[in-house]
């Protein structure tokens, strides 16, 4: 992140009331967007490698997961024959288990991410923590609920967007700890037995993890419903290629045609003015001449 | 049987009574391998339990019995043969068992008067059921005294404490009655017992805390929650005769069906053993005949932590979710975000679709080399057909329309 932004006046990070150091910041922050460009005039680097890889990680491992995780819940399948040697449960079980292993690594180098990637993988830009995010994020909520004509235009994630990734990260580390915490109970043995008092003092007791690792499941299907709808909305509706981005890394982004500048800085989005600015700001402020 | 008459504490040692009841030092000798095994000991420690019990002087029990259903005296006496309860009960002097001592009314009460008196930390004390809490704790007294004056007095004089069964743990079945009943540790401040969790509790794991007391001179090694590990430190799925049909996947689907039948797993008949810690499968019951399991029943889960609220429904994998009124299940629950999400995400497209077609006219286009442009400058009301546009969508509007 750090290589490849302006350097800025990071001096004050309160809000900032005179408006020619907001507007000093703001074109310093476009430099920095400028400097994110690569192949392709428009063509912005958004999603680094370390995101992509972890995002479609965490999309297989819960679909695999999600079907073991109900064939343990609930054995649908019958082995073949009643009487030969079978180790279908236990294979699956198996198969659950490392999965889990490789979910838990990639929701731990997401996590890591947040804190060394670039601005559009970076916490600060996922979970809303200035007036200018709240802002965007209520300017969102506008236009999904039909009161608002275009999204808010953005790099990265939209504040939405980044409430939801936020609610859906706590459930990934309720999943991993209420998953850690049944394995250490079943093997009783190893480096996670030291877990096993934990299940006894929680309220419910082991039934209670066992249910919560069961429901958060269903959380996981039904995010996924309106992720890959939103996610195609906003496709269609900002053309900036957010589907192809998520296997590219590339955004198609003109310049100076998105909110992060003003959302994701500290001492920038503070500010009454670019409150202001997002929440009047939609689709592109240049309009290239090529019209017909 | 029981030493009803005789003072406690005078009754001789082991040896002596065992030759005037007429047990062999062959049957002793199993007594004591059998202990070793259940304190999950290496058999080498066979002769110092021997050694420790022989020279032992019959150590004086008092058995408290409170809120109850004498589940676990029953556990504890009910041997078809010459067993684990009558060789300690030889092994020691019970001066006050309410089931079974021949004293009674207020003769029992001084026997218990004089234990508790006259061998000042050096008797055991086992306690049976809950004790009821409310209304200063009127809804169990004995000769005059509530339960928690009895058990105050009792166990604070003792050398150990037992719990046996789930009420004198944490309340159990009991506890959860208009009584308000607690397990002994509960209602004794700063009083640790041995929890003897179970409904009821198992008599080997008595007799083998017991013997591992009188052996040793100290409590078991025990768990979290003051259970003795060699009785609860493993769990029962992974000690039982039908988890080979669960790792083959081959379970009973409905009561005496083909695999109920052949003896194949209960897990999905809401079996309990994959969250239960005990020895069941190990020591079983009725002088080691059968267990639950064995007998084609799922386990309940009685040796864990308020089984009662905890482990219900017992033939239900998951317990239930207490809503408002109503309980219903987690998948239930989980379905039903699933079909309401997917239900606002289909409202919402149509509406998207809607709005594009009448936004048709200001539709912006692409642009051979991929920029969005708008095909005409958006008119005024082209936007205002709905009050939903109206307001925060003028902005929008006038920034497709190419004023920036």
């Amino acid at each position: 992140m750090a290589g490849t932004t302006a350097p800025l006046d990071r001096g004050a990070s309160g809000p900032v009331s005179d408006p020619a150091v907001v507007e000093r910041r703001i074109e310093a922050l476009e430099d920095a967007d400028v400097r994110h460009r690569g192949v392709g005039q428009n063509a912005v680097y958004v999603w680094e490698l370390p995101v992509r890889v972890t995002h479609w990680a965490i999309v297989i491992s819960i679909a695999i997961l999600a079907v073991t995780g109900a064939y343990i819940h609930g054995p649908f399948l019958v082995p073949s024959s009643p009487l030969e040697a079978s180790t279908q449960m236990a294979t699956i079980r198996f198969v659950h288990e490392l999965t889990a292993i490789v979910f838990t690594i990639a929701v731990g180098v997401r996590f890591y991410w947040g804190f060394v990637g670039n601005r559009y993988a970076s916490w600060r830009s996922i979970i809303p923590h200035n007036r200018a995010q709240f802002k965007a994020a209520r300017e969102m909520g506008k236009y999904y609920t039909f009161a608002r004509s275009e999204p808010v235009p953005m790099t990265g994630h939209n504040l939405l967007a980044g409430v939801a990734y936020t609610a859906v990260s706590i459930l990934m580390f309720l999943q991993v700890a209420t998953g850690l915490l049944l394995f250490a109970w079943l093997i009783g043995t190893g480096p996670a037995s030291w877990l096993l008092p934990i299940v006894g003092w929680l309220p419910g007791g082991i039934q209670a993890i066992r249910m919560l690792h069961y429901f958060v499941t269903f959380l996981f299907i039904a995010f996924l419903i309106h992720h890959v709808y939103s996610a195609i909305l906003v496709d269609i509706e900002e053309r900036t290629g957010v589907m192809t981005s998520i296997f590219t890394g590339y955004k198609n982004i003109r310049p100076h045609s998105t909110a992060d500048y003003l959302t994701d800085r500290p001492g920038i989005g503070d500010d009454a003015r670019d409150a202001r600015t997002i929440a009047q700001q939609s689709g592109p402020r240049e309009t290239p001449k090529t019209d017909a | 049987m029981v030493d009803g008459s005789g003072l406690p504490g005078d009754a001789g040692t082991l040896v002596e009574a065992l030759a005037q009841r007429g047990v062999s030092r062959r049957r002793f000798l199993q007594f004591c391998t059998s202990m070793t095994a259940a304190l999950a000991l290496p058999r080498s420690y066979t002769p110092r339990i021997v050694a420790a019990l022989s020279a032992q002087v019959k150590p004086t029990l008092v058995w408290l019995e409170f809120q109850d259903c004498a589940g676990n005296t029953e556990s504890f006496l009910r041997s078809p043969n010459p067993d684990v309860a009558e060789l300690v009960i030889e092994i020691l002097s019970v001066p006050y068992q309410e089931t079974i001592m021949a004293a009674a009314g207020k003769q029992a009460e001084a026997n218990l008067d004089d234990v508790v008196t006259r061998l000042k930390g050096q008797y055991v004390c086992v306690v049976e059921g809950s004790i009821p809490m409310a209304e200063g704790g009127i809804f169990c007294t004995i000769g005059g005294r509530t339960a928690l004056d009895i058990a105050t007095r009792v166990t604070r004089d003792a050398a150990l404490v037992v719990a046996v069964g789930d009420c004198a743990w944490d309340g159990g079945f009991v506890s959860l009655g208009p009584t308000n009943g607690v397990g002994i540790g509960q209602a004794v401040s700063g009083l640790s017992p041995i929890n003897l969790g179970g409904c009821p509790h198992n008599s080997v794991n008595l007799a083998a805390t017991l013997v591992h007391y009188l052996t040793f001179g100290t409590a078991p090694a025990l768990d979290q929650f003051g259970r003795p590990l060699f009785a609860y430190g493993h769990l029962i799925h992974d000690q039982c005769e039908r988890r080979a049909h669960f790792d083959a996947g081959r379970f009973v689907e409905q009561w005496n069906d083909q695999g109920a039948q052949s003896g194949w797993c209960l897990y999905k008949m809401g079996c309990k053993g994959p969250q239960t810690n005990y020895n069941c499968s190990i020591a079983r019951w009725n002088d080691a005949t059968n267990w639950p399991i064995g007998a084609g029943h799922g386990c309940i889960g009685c040796a864990g932590p308020s089984f009662w609220s905890r482990m219900s429904p017992f033939y239900s994998r998951l317990p239930d979710v207490q809503m408002i009124g109503v309980d219903t299940t987690a998948q239930t629950i989980g379905l039903v975000a699933i079909g309401g999400v997917a239900a606002l995400t289909a409202v919402h497209g149509a509406g998207v679709i809607a709005r594009m077609q009448r936004n048709k006219r200001k539709r912006a286009a692409v642009t051979p080399d991929g920029h969005v442009v708008p095909e005409v400058a958006a008119a005024p009301d082209a936007g205002a057909g709905t009050a939903g546009d109206a307001g925060a969508g003028t902005a929008g509007d006038a920034g497709v329309g190419g004023t920036n």
